[in-house]
């Protein structure tokens, strides 16, 4: 393993750029509204974490179950899984402005149903919570990258994936449920977790497909195929999970589990909710339900990064409703600009390095 | 003169490598109408023998669509129309609790479409068929590898197609057919 930093390409200095701008401009406009702001910045820090994070779920799957689609996706996902670190130092904002952001750190807060949840949301235990999982995180992608080619990835993945599971179901309570306190889904960590790996596989197929540079990887028609198969699996279970969630909290109408889906399906957040439908899940199914669509490149690579866009409607249907007079702000685009701009920092010189590796 | 695409010529070959490079020659020499017999897949074959015409996945295909939307009119209808019931005052048409029983039905739908569709694609009601009639036919589950030649082929002539067969040195070239 090679300590070099990595080379960067004059793309990716300019996204750099243009990313460090954006989130000047997102501490500018802080000043003058911190909520909105800090609000916007979660948002887009949960959208680029997906990909990093779900790498090392698809990782971890793939050393447990082997297949060829996992060797095709490797480099782009060994690269990805490399930004885990620079996400847990985009972290600190949320951390710092945890005690604006979250409705339950308002000592005032005058929920009666706050009291009894005290033990889980107080400030000190949450940023305990959010290190410990950082750190397993870390842990299990290190893990995971130096035992790739050996025996012992097998019996890692299988306890690495239990226990990326329960992290990332605090992650999910932590950062999303959390907003609005009231709420609880048990369905919700499992969910997160699929939009992650779906988010990273959409991401991986569609870099490792397009770039000229894979051409050591040689695209049939079966491997592209298998490629296809993986990103509607991952749109199946997002969408399943996605539905029975809603599904069982329709039925039972219990004010403790609508009191998240009211704002989202009583307001204009609707048209979120249908655009999920409509074009994260049926077009894309309809799509990768074609055997010549999947085993064309150009289709493949459009479904494979229209799946990774369409997730910042999903991580906005999670995160934004409810919590702020106006739909939309201006800090929700450039936090997210300011943040891709750094995620690609490097990640090009990352994906070329594992692909001279080898499988 | 409508039992042409059961009549031909049968030619049977020493492996797979062979029976695969005769294919790859009679569709260069413009032939479409082959059928291959192996004892087990051979890697290529399929490609080599060129786009085969499958209606199974349309039919699957359909088979979702009614099973699924058959199914939401069926709840729909029972629970509108033919017997509505108060439930915790629920309206009648609760769509969300419909789509789980109808995205079962589409799955058992669509694989039973598929299924049947297969065995009548397969021309299964029949059990009979002249390539049975042709002596050691049966080594096809053996180690006969076997091209079949269609008469039904725009360019079949029956001595031309014939001499295209026995240039490719076949180990037999039996007639299918009366």
């Amino acid at each position: 393993m090679s300590r070099r930093w990595p080379r960067v390409s004059r793309g990716e200095g300019i996204a750099a750029v243009i990313g460090v701008l954006a989130l000047a401009g997102c501490l500018l406009l802080g000043l003058h509204a911190p909520r909105t702001v800090l609000l916007s910045y979660l948002f887009a820090w949960l959208f680029w974490l997906a990909p990093a994070l779900g790498s090392v779920g698809l990782l971890l799957v793939h050393a447990l179950t082997g297949g060829d689609w996992g060797f095709a996706l490797r480099p782009a996902l060994l690269a990805a899984s490399r930004r885990l670190p620079l996400m847990a130092l985009l972290l600190l904002p949320v951390l710092i402005g945890a005690a604006v952001l979250f409705p339950w750190a308002d000592p005032q807060a005058a929920d009666p149903n706050l009291a009894h949840q005290r033990w889980w949301l107080n400030l000190p235990f949450f940023l305990v919570r959010a290190v410990v999982v950082f750190a397993l995180w870390l842990w299990l992608a290190h893990g995971i990258r130096r035992r790739l080619a050996t025996p012992a990835a097998g019996r890692f993945a299988a306890g690495g994936l239990i226990l990326y599971t329960l992290t990332v179901s605090v992650a999910a309570i932590d950062w999303v449920a959390s907003l609005v306190p009231r709420w609880h889904s048990t369905t919700l960590g499992i969910l997160v977790g699929t939009a992650q790996m779906l988010a990273a596989a959409g991401l991986a197929v569609w870099i490792s497909v397009t770039r000229p540079d894979s051409g050591s990887v040689l695209w049939t028609s079966r491997r592209l195929n298998d490629l296809g198969s993986i990103l509607m699996v991952l749109v199946l279970a997002w969408g399943y999970l996605a539905f029975m969630d809603y599904l069982t909290v329709w039925i039972a109408d219990l004010p403790s589990e609508t009191v998240w889906y009211l704002p989202r399906v009583k307001s204009a957040w609707r048209w979120l909710g249908a655009f999920l439908v409509l074009f994260h899940l049926a077009l894309p199914f309809a799509v990768l339900l074609s055997r010549q669509a999947k085993q064309r490149v150009a289709w493949l690579a459009g479904v494979a990064l229209w799946l990774f866009v369409a997730q910042i409607g999903y991580v906005a249907w999670l995160v934004l409703p409810g919590l702020r007079a106006h739909a939309l702000a201006w800090s929700d685009p450039l936090a997210w600009i300011g943040l891709g701009g750094l995620w690609w920092l490097g990640y090009g010189a990352r994906r070329r390095a594992a692909l001279e590796l080898g499988p | 003169m409508n039992r042409l695409h059961e009549q031909g010529w049968l030619a049977r070959f020493e492996d797979a490598g062979a029976l695969l490079m005769a294919v790859r020659e009679l569709r260069g020499r413009g032939y479409t109408q082959l059928e291959a017999y192996t004892p087990y897949p051979v890697e290529g074959l399929a490609q080599a023998l060129g786009p085969m015409r499958n209606r199974i996945p349309l039919l699957v295909l359909l088979g979702g669509l009614a099973g699924g939307f058959g199914t939401l009119l069926l709840e729909w209808y029972a629970s509108v129309i033919d017997y509505p019931i108060n439930v915790g005052g629920r309206p009648n048409a609760s769509w969300p609790a419909f789509i789980p029983a109808a995205l079962e039905m589409t799955i058992l739908f669509a694989a039973v479409f598929g299924i049947v569709g297969m065995f009548f694609a397969n021309g299964l009601p029949r059990l009979h068929h002249p390539l049975f009639d042709v002596p050691c036919f049966e080594a096809a589950s053996r180690d006969g590898f076997f091209v079949w030649l269609r008469a039904d082929d725009p360019c079949f002539d029956p001595a031309l197609a014939h001499d295209d067969l026995a240039r490719l040195a076949p180990l037999a070239i039996d007639r299918v057919g009366p």
